[in-house]
């Protein structure tokens, strides 16, 4: 298979692709400041096309005497490396230098010995996984090892059931006392037994007993995750699609099925940053115009750093999509080309009924995508978005007031993209009655349990 | 899940809540109707598999919320805006500017607005907060919201300083009166612009208001306001006390037991000497006694007016004041010569009326004036701290050829000049931003080739040149990103 294309490889950037990298909005003004021209003896850029790929480097002036060396590599996902001693990724002199680069500021040409030695690298690496076959060196040793973390996980989800068992056995009127200890050490033993993502889950609950209707809340989390421990201890028996979802919940990993892409015409319906342990994640809704499929890309990278995104919110891109077992996650295979185009929506009603069938599938999914066509937004408390017969979605309190939303709409009904979630909706992305997308990149905050 | 399938009772879900806070050692576990029968030995589990069939089933049950067509929420439709949005680059870079610096922001909307342009819809509510929190700078974005803008500041409470700004509101005497103190007097200074003869009788009552601040602003804008009552009783009164005698300017201040200046002034009880209070009601009437009460009488005309005064400094600053009080650039431009002549020989400019009275005059003749006074300037010794002396006066843009003075005077200035780094300061905002690359050249000459001691100095000012011609080269990017 054709190592991964995520854009067409003559295509320059604009100023936007640019800034969608900045980790921060102090980055981002930091690399305004560094883009001036004088400051760049150095600069060049390989295109796609020429043998090599796409790649930008340059030579910035800085306050020391050597300047600093920068080179972007754009093959693939955009990574970037830098002499200087910034641990923001990418540093401002990336951001600079690919904002020269899109402003047109940048002749082509060969790189420099240390930039093509870098770049080098990286492409042998690319090259090897296409290389070799996709299975391991050693299946039967793969397997062991996958059968050993499978009962690992059992064993630790034993232990949470007991956990779970006491706490209703004693009553949960205990819990606001129970403190972050204990549901840390209850995570740390989900961590040693190679559950990760259920630990984080575990975590999060501690905010929870600080909600005013925290007994409910609190029942709701843990009778999920007996309903999670239940279905792992008879993982077995389940039909395969309920069993990926249950292994995927827990924290095992799956693999996106690359013998299978999926070809169509996605609409990037919008995007949401959420906290996920030490990192930060980034999912991006997609629905195919035509198979009506529903794909979550999901991404992470270090506090401070963006994780890739290699699709613009606001347009509908032709690519392959090769999806996970579960929970509708993706990975972009290729991408033919895109533009920009508002998705079709449907009424309130029809998107809880999608809601509906989502969660018979996965009965722990928090987060489903909805777009409601020709909808206004409704002052109250909450607000709400109402589609034309009147039915309609009640925004989530942490969502309350929309107001860059209500702005893009003024007053008029407009499409509107968001997560459904069992506290209301979110909005992600409004297309304004001119057509004009714009993603309101929420994030979602630390420690609300993802309900 | 199809629509008609039963939804979990809400009594159903809180009998289980009670259950699993007390616990299921004290209360058994309630096995609601509807649900599907669990069976499980230990009563926890039970009640947490009973429950999580609950919750999944409520989750899963949601209904939509009804919205009747009229309902109070609904959101007006907004009038459609017909400005242009600014082009995307400029969006982008207001984005970046919305946190930080000000003078920046303000000469972004100054852009804006020249071009009739308006900000993008989704950047509405980040731009309407930061004008909220400094009211100047509000003012300045309110000329580039739009009528999206206006249209969301009625949405969100938050906003409502818009209403000020832009006058959308209408204004009653009625409704001036319900208002708090600190709304009087907001809304008292916002009809500065549309201020008439009418609005004498608004203005007298604001003067007896119980909030000094009111009474302030109202103070303010009658000095403003022509052809009042007040006026007329202020001018008659002044020229009691001012008077020209052959061909020279006698000045007797009113008695302390003269009732008729405290009162016409509504000055309230006086301390002081003897002395002390007759001068300050002098210069109180001076200055709100309208200007053109002096014409015919001290001279024909402003100009022959402020000839007459120069005698007198204390007349001639308190004229000064008046023009500054009652926004008479006319009498700004009479006043400037005698005024500046007499304090640039003692470098007085920034804490006289001068700075003021420049201010009243429109762009064009601001730099016009300055242009004039700059000329005069050697761009030897000193060259800076002198033109400082003249162009801090001038806030607003420089004209090209007020910059390109300056620009010289900067880079042939001496390192050991005194105002060369005020000067630099006062030109990173309002130089015209295209002469960056001299600046940026005059930087690099000025550290000359490079030797094992480098002079302090020079190195010093090299900095502050090069910094200069940074901002200039911000400023360069921003103009440009509206063409």
């Amino acid at each position: 298979m054709a190592p991964p294309r995520f854009r067409d490889v003559s295509e320059r950037w604009t100023p936007d692709d640019v800034w969608a990298l900045a980790p921060d909005a102090s980055s981002r003004k930091a690399a305004v400041k560094t883009a001036k021209p004088a400051s760049w003896a150095l600069r060049g850029f390989r295109a796609g096309d020429s043998g090599g790929g796409l790649a930008v480097w340059g030579e910035c002036s800085g306050s020391g005497s050597k300047p600093y060396q920068v080179v972007v590599d754009l093959a693939a996902a955009p990574a970037s490396r830098c002499s200087c001693p910034s641990r923001k990724f990418p540093c401002k002199h990336a951001l600079a230098l690919l904002y020269l680069w899109s402003e047109n500021t940048v002749d082509p040409g060969d790189p420099p010995e240390w930039a093509a030695e870098w770049l080098a690298r990286r492409e042998a690496a690319r090259e090897r996984p296409a290389a070799e076959p996709a299975a391991p060196a050693d299946p039967e040793a793969a397997a062991r090892r996958l059968e050993r973390r499978e009962e690992r996980v059992a064993e630790g989800l034993a232990e949470l059931e007991l956990w779970l068992r006491d706490q209703v056995e004693s009553g949960l009127a205990g819990a606001p006392g129970m403190g972050y200890g204990e549901l840390d050490s209850v995570a740390a033993r989900l961590v040693d037994a190679q559950a990760g993502r259920l630990a984080d889950h575990v975590r999060g609950l501690s905010g929870v007993t600080s909600l005013p209707d925290w007994p409910a809340r609190l029942l709701t989390e843990y009778s999920l995750l007996r309903l999670l421990t239940a279905a792992y201890q008879r993982r077995e028996h389940l039909p395969e699609p309920m069993r990926a979802t249950v292994r995927a919940r827990v924290g095992l990993p799956s693999s996106p099925d690359l013998s299978a892409p999926v070809r169509d015409t996605w609409h990037v319906l919008g995007r949401c940053d959420f906290p996920a342990g030490q990192v930060r994640g980034r999912r991006i809704w997609l629905r195919g115009a035509t198979t009506g499929r529903t794909a979550m890309m999901v991404s992470f990278a270090p506090q401070g750093q963006v994780p890739e995104t290699p699709v613009r919110v606001g347009t509908a891109v032709d690519a392959d999509l090769a999806f996970h077992p579960a929970e509708s996650r993706a990975v972009l295979v290729a991408l033919h080309g895109d533009s920009a185009a508002e998705p079709p929506g449907t009424g309130a009603d029809t998107a809880l009924a999608d809601w509906s069938a989502a969660l018979a599938a996965d009965p722990w999914c928090t987060a489903w995508p909805v777009v409601v066509a020709d909808a206004e937004f409704v002052r109250g408390t909450p607000w709400l978005l109402a589609d034309p017969t009147g039915a309609a979605l009640p925004l989530r309190q942490d969502c309350c007031p929309p107001l860059t939303a209500a702005a893009v709409s003024g007053g008029a009904p407009v499409t509107v993209a968001g997560e459904w979630t069992p506290g209301g909706l979110r909005p992600l992305s409004v297309w304004a009655p001119d057509g004009r997308c714009v993603s309101l990149d929420p994030r979602v905050p630390a420690g609300a349990a993802g309900a | 899940m199809p629509p008609d399938s039963p939804t979990v009772p809400a009594d159903t879900w809180s009998d289980l809540v009670s259950a699993a806070l007390v616990g299921t050692a004290r209360r058994s576990v309630p096995e609601p109707a509807g649900l599907p029968e669990v069976r499980r030995d230990d009563p926890a589990l039970a009640l947490l598999d009973r429950a999580a069939l609950a919750a999944v089933r409520l989750r899963a049950g949601r209904v939509p919320a009804r919205v009747e067509p009229d309902d109070p929420g609904r959101l007006p439709p907004a009038a459609p805006d017909t400005a242009p949005a600014v082009p995307a680059a400029a969006a982008r870079r207001l984005a970046s500017l919305l946190e930080g610096d000000l003078p920046l922001l303000r000469e972004w909307a100054d852009l804006a607005a020249r071009r009739g342009m308006v900000v993008p819809t989704d950047l509405l509510p980040a731009v309407l907060n930061r004008g909220a929190r400094d009211h100047d700078l509000g003012r300045a974005l309110a000329r580039v919201v739009g009528e999206r803008g206006r249209w969301l500041a009625a949405v969100s409470s938050r906003w409502a300083y818009l209403e000020r700004h832009t006058h959308t509101g209408e204004f009653t005497v009625e409704k001036w009166r319900a208002q708090g103190a600190e709304n009087r007097r907001a809304l008292l200074e916002a009809r500065e612009p549309l201020l008439s003869p009418a609005d004498e009788s608004l203005l007298e009552e604001a003067m007896a208001d119980r909030s000094s601040r009111v009474r302030g602003i109202a103070l303010a804008l009658l000095a403003q306001l022509p052809d009042t009552e007040r006026g007329r009783r202020l001018a008659d009164l002044a020229r009691r006390h001012v008077t020209l005698r052959d061909g020279a300017v006698e000045i007797s201040p009113p008695e302390v037991a003269d009732p008729d200046v405290p009162a016409a002034l509504g000055l309230s009880a006086a301390t002081g000497t003897r002395e002390e209070i007759r001068e300050e009601r002098l210069w109180a009437l001076v200055t709100h006694a309208p200007l053109d009460c002096w014409l015919g009488r001290l001279g024909a005309d402003p100009d022959e007016v402020a000839a007459a005064a120069s005698a007198h400094p204390e007349l001639l600053d308190t004229l000064a004041n008046a023009a500054v009080v009652q926004r008479r650039p006319d009498w700004a431009r009479a006043l400037l010569p005698a005024l500046f002549q007499r304090l640039s020989r003692r470098h007085h400019v920034r804490s006289s009326r001068a700075h003021a009275l420049v201010g009243l005059l429109p762009p064009d003749d601001q730099c016009a004036w300055a242009l004039e006074h700059a000329k005069q300037v050697s761009p030897g010794t000193r060259g800076a701290t002198a033109l400082l002396s003249v162009v801090e006066c001038v806030e607003c843009p420089w004209s090209p050829d007020l910059g390109q003075i300056v620009a010289d005077v900067l880079i042939g200035a001496e390192n050991s000049d005194s105002g060369l780094a005020a000067l630099a300061h006062a030109a990173e905002t309002r130089m015209p931003p295209e002469l960056h690359p001299r600046i940026a050249e005059a930087a690099r000459t000025r550290l000359g080739p490079p030797s094992d001691q480098p002079d302090r100095d020079a190195q010093r000012v090299a900095e502050i040149l090069r910094g200069l011609a940074e901002k200039l080269r911000f400023r360069h990017e921003m103009h440009k990103e509206f063409h």
